[in-house]
């Protein structure tokens, strides 16, 4: 009676230690942030095509096919900047498969089946001792995946600081000002269009009203780009708070902080 | 002459956007005074302005992608370790399954059951195999 006593008290012991759920979800939250960018559906070639294909609107020319806009070097620099993003995700994915408990919750209940299933062996007999190996094989399995996940969090902290504040420079400093130059363009556009004598006073009404419109677009586009970009930067905090605490993540204090930080990703993201 | 920085590539960016904004603002103020040669010219102008703004922005982005290019490579390198880790615990998992088998066998025996005993015993030579299999 004292041995199962023991066993069970042991398999408590065993089985609450090594979760890394927290991990998981902050890897998972980090991927969904940086997937975020595609769905914004504004970077260089597009800020090119929109600007070829209005110009040919304003030429007098009439031609047969709507106009080509090749924008070779936009095409080129936003596959590179998908470069920087992909890798990032691909090591979020990596983490967020080593973090998953799914991937050791050993079970070895289907072994003890055929066993039981045939009145040979009593199931409260041979149960303690598989929970208790089920229990030791995880715990094996969780340290292991604790060092790995420290080792990989530790190689890799200062390069995806540097890969995100890199997004950032690019969307802050490069992207976002190419919305300047179109918010100006649109002005040159409309202006041109509302000064034409023919306009009747209600043309002139319309023709502000789509204007200000398309100058709330650009707006809207600005803003939902530099929030992003501030969402990177939860990335990054999220990823430091990890090194900081790469030898202790399964305490309690780590994971609570860890927690706090992807609802505030989530927020964002949302 | 050297290469320009990045900083100095978004520095002109914004400098050709200042300079297309001051055009874009003379077109405004005297638009109705123009002839129409002005007009079209100044547009152009402003056209022109606006491209070589954008392009800078471009080439510095580009150059700041130049600057990222070894944390690509080593963030590659954490990803293959990464899936090793992954793969390692998988193979981890196969063994103790096995381990598994062999502490039931143990409990055939000591309950000295022999129908018990050859059917944990298969069980254990299965999970072994399967061990064997991952090697």
């Amino acid at each position: 009676m004292r041995t199962i006593t023991f066993t069970i008290a042991l398999i408590g012991i065993l089985t609450s230690c090594g979760s890394f759920s927290e991990i998981n979800t902050l890897a998972i939250k980090s991927s969904e942030s940086l997937k975020k960018f595609k769905t914004l559906e504004y970077n260089f070639t597009i800020n090119c095509s929109e600007t070829c294909y209005q110009r040919a609107l304003e030429d007098n020319r009439f031609a047969l096919a709507p106009p080509t806009c090749e924008c070779t070097e936009e095409k080129k620099t936003d596959k590179n900047v998908k470069r920087l993003f992909t890798v990032l995700d691909t090591y979020f994915k990596g983490l967020q498969r080593l973090s998953n408990d799914k991937l050791v919750n050993i079970s070895f209940s289907s072994i003890s089946e055929p066993l039981t299933e045939g009145d040979f062996i009593k199931e409260e007999d041979i149960k303690p001792y598989l929970n208790l190996s089920q229990s030791i094989a995880n715990m094996i399995t969780n340290k292991y995946r604790a060092k790995q996940l420290s080792l990989a969090i530790e190689k890799a902290n200062p390069d995806v600081l540097l890969l995100l504040e890199k997004i950032q420079q690019i969307i802050e400093q490069n992207l976002v000002p190419t919305l300047t130059n179109k918010r100006g363009e649109l002005q040159q556009v409309y202006l041109e269009i509302f000064s034409d004598s023919a306009n009747s006073n209600y043309d002139r009404f319309m023709i502000k009203d789509r204007y200000f419109n398309e100058l709330n677009a650009i707006s809207e586009k600005e803003s939902e780009l530099l929030k992003y970009s501030k969402s990177l930067n939860k990335i990054a905090v999220g990823h430091q708070l990890l090194y900081d605490n790469r030898n202790n993540l399964d305490k309690e204090t780590a994971k609570n902080a860890i927690v706090k930080l992807y609802s505030e990703l989530s927020e964002l993201i949302n | 002459m050297g290469k320009l920085t990045k900083n100095q590539m978004t520095q002109l960016g914004g400098s050709y956007l200042r300079y297309a904004q001051a055009i874009g603002n003379y077109r405004i103020n005297n638009y109705a005074r123009m002839t129409k040669l002005m007009r079209i010219r100044s547009r152009e102008y402003y056209n022109s302005l606006n491209d070589y703004s954008n392009s800078f922005y471009l080439a510095g982005t580009n150059l700041i992608i130049d600057e990222a290019e070894a944390s690509i490579n080593q963030m590659k390198e954490v990803a293959q370790d990464l899936d090793k880790a992954i793969t390692n615990v998988e193979k981890v998992h196969t063994v103790v399954k096995t381990i598994g088998a062999a502490v039931q066998l143990g409990a055939a025996i000591i309950s000295k059951q022999p129908i018990a005993i050859a059917d944990s015993l298969k069980q254990f030579v299965k999970a072994y195999k399967k061990v064997k299999d991952t090697e």
